[in-house]
């Protein structure tokens, strides 16, 4: 049984919150694992020490896993525990998602709608979860949602978009954008993505206007290069809610440190 | 073994850099050199030159389209993949041109 916490610190780890994650673990007999996703870093709650050399900041992403038979009372203790230091991001609610700020914070003016949807099951075809990734789209970014769909597909007949075994990237540059966007769908069910990598259930939707500016061009081609980050692709996977998921992405479009 | 990689994808915003950088970490385990060149939005970059061409052992081509200037290339041993490819396993296409080398 897999569990996990994604969150935002509210204040740095000290050796009181390592030796107080130390004893919480004791009580269980599921392994965790604390990964630091603004730093890309990653230790064992059991080490202390370890702990604290992810240098844990205020205002950083972090995630626990939980694996174990005793999973789910593990996480139950340890969302009390995350909750006391710690900003949970386990909503769904996404229209003041909490990494919104950070975004606008870190990329001013950067004009990167996340929009998203959870747990959508219907039909688990590539064409469909194409489509709803257009709906998905604010109103007004996309000036012919059509066109867009025509693009995209035939990006898809050159070669299936598939990044990370899961996960689907489909993205064009587009004369019917008016500002980049991004779209996130997951769905319950896996999808034939037509791809060696196999099914996925992660979509994430790429797509900016045809002559982007270089600032947002540099930050497509970060999230990009994060997903093949094996914590950070892994973590934004195993996320289990809109929010966690939103927070993941923002720190892979974000300049990292 | 020295290589030259090119990558590029119809996009390019996404395949080409992480391909690019699952050759050199793929490279860099096996003990191999690589120069990767991308081809993508940004424009060419990491430019190969006349030098690293001559240099080269293998040019691998990582792209589903057309790669631009590629008459820089000519006589040198070229290996073309797909993309997918390089993403999938770097370092079963880097063995399989080691292999074809040898």
């Amino acid at each position: 049984m897999l569990r996990e916490l994604t969150f935002y610190t509210k204040r740095p780890f000290s050796i009181i919150q390592a030796r107080q994650l130390r004893r919480l673990c004791g009580m269980f007999r599921a392994k965790l694992l604390l990964i630091n996703l603004s730093r890309r870093q990653q230790a064992d709650p059991e080490q202390p020490l370890t702990l604290l050399s992810l240098a844990v900041q205020a205002g950083d992403l972090c995630q626990i896993v939980i694996e174990g038979s005793d999973a789910e009372l593990a996480h139950m203790v340890l969302t009390l525990w995350v909750g006391e230091h710690g900003l949970p991001l386990s909503g769904r609610g996404l229209d003041q998602p909490p990494s919104q700020a950070r975004l606008t914070q870190r990329l001013p003016g950067y004009h990167c709608t996340l929009a998203m949807q959870d747990e959508w099951q219907q039909e688990s075809d590539k064409d469909p979860c194409l489509r709803h990734l257009i709906a998905l789209l604010p109103d007004g970014l996309c000036t012919h949602p059509a066109g867009l769909l025509d693009e995209l597909r035939a990006r898809e007949v050159i070669s299936a978009t598939v990044m990370r075994p899961g996960l689907a990237m489909p993205h064009v540059l587009s004369q019917t954008m008016r500002a980049p966007c991004i779209a996130v769908l997951h769905s319950q069910r896996p999808i034939d993505w037509g791809s060696a990598l196999g099914p996925v259930q992660l979509m994430v939707l790429l797509a900016a206007p045809a002559k982007p500016v270089p600032e947002h061009l540099a930050a497509l081609i970060r999230l990009s290069r994060a997903l093949l980050d094996d914590q950070l692709c892994a973590a934004l996977l195993r996320a289990g809610s809109a929010q966690a998921r939103h927070a993941i992405l923002t720190e892979a479009l974000i300049p990292a440190g | 073994m020295n290589i030259i990689a090119v990558t590029a994808c119809p996009t390019g915003i996404a395949h080409t850099y992480m391909a690019a950088d699952a050759l050199q970490k793929a490279a860099a385990v096996m003990g191999l050199k690589i120069k990767v060149e991308t081809q993508g939005a940004m424009g060419i970059e990491n430019t190969l030159t006349a030098r690293d061409i001559a240099q080269a052992d293998m040019l691998l081509i990582a792209s589903d389209i057309d790669i631009e200037q590629k008459e820089r290339f000519l006589g040198c041993p070229q290996t073309k993949v797909p993309l997918e490819s390089a993403l999938l396993d770097a370092c079963a296409v880097l063995r399989g041109l080691v292999h074809n080398a040898s």
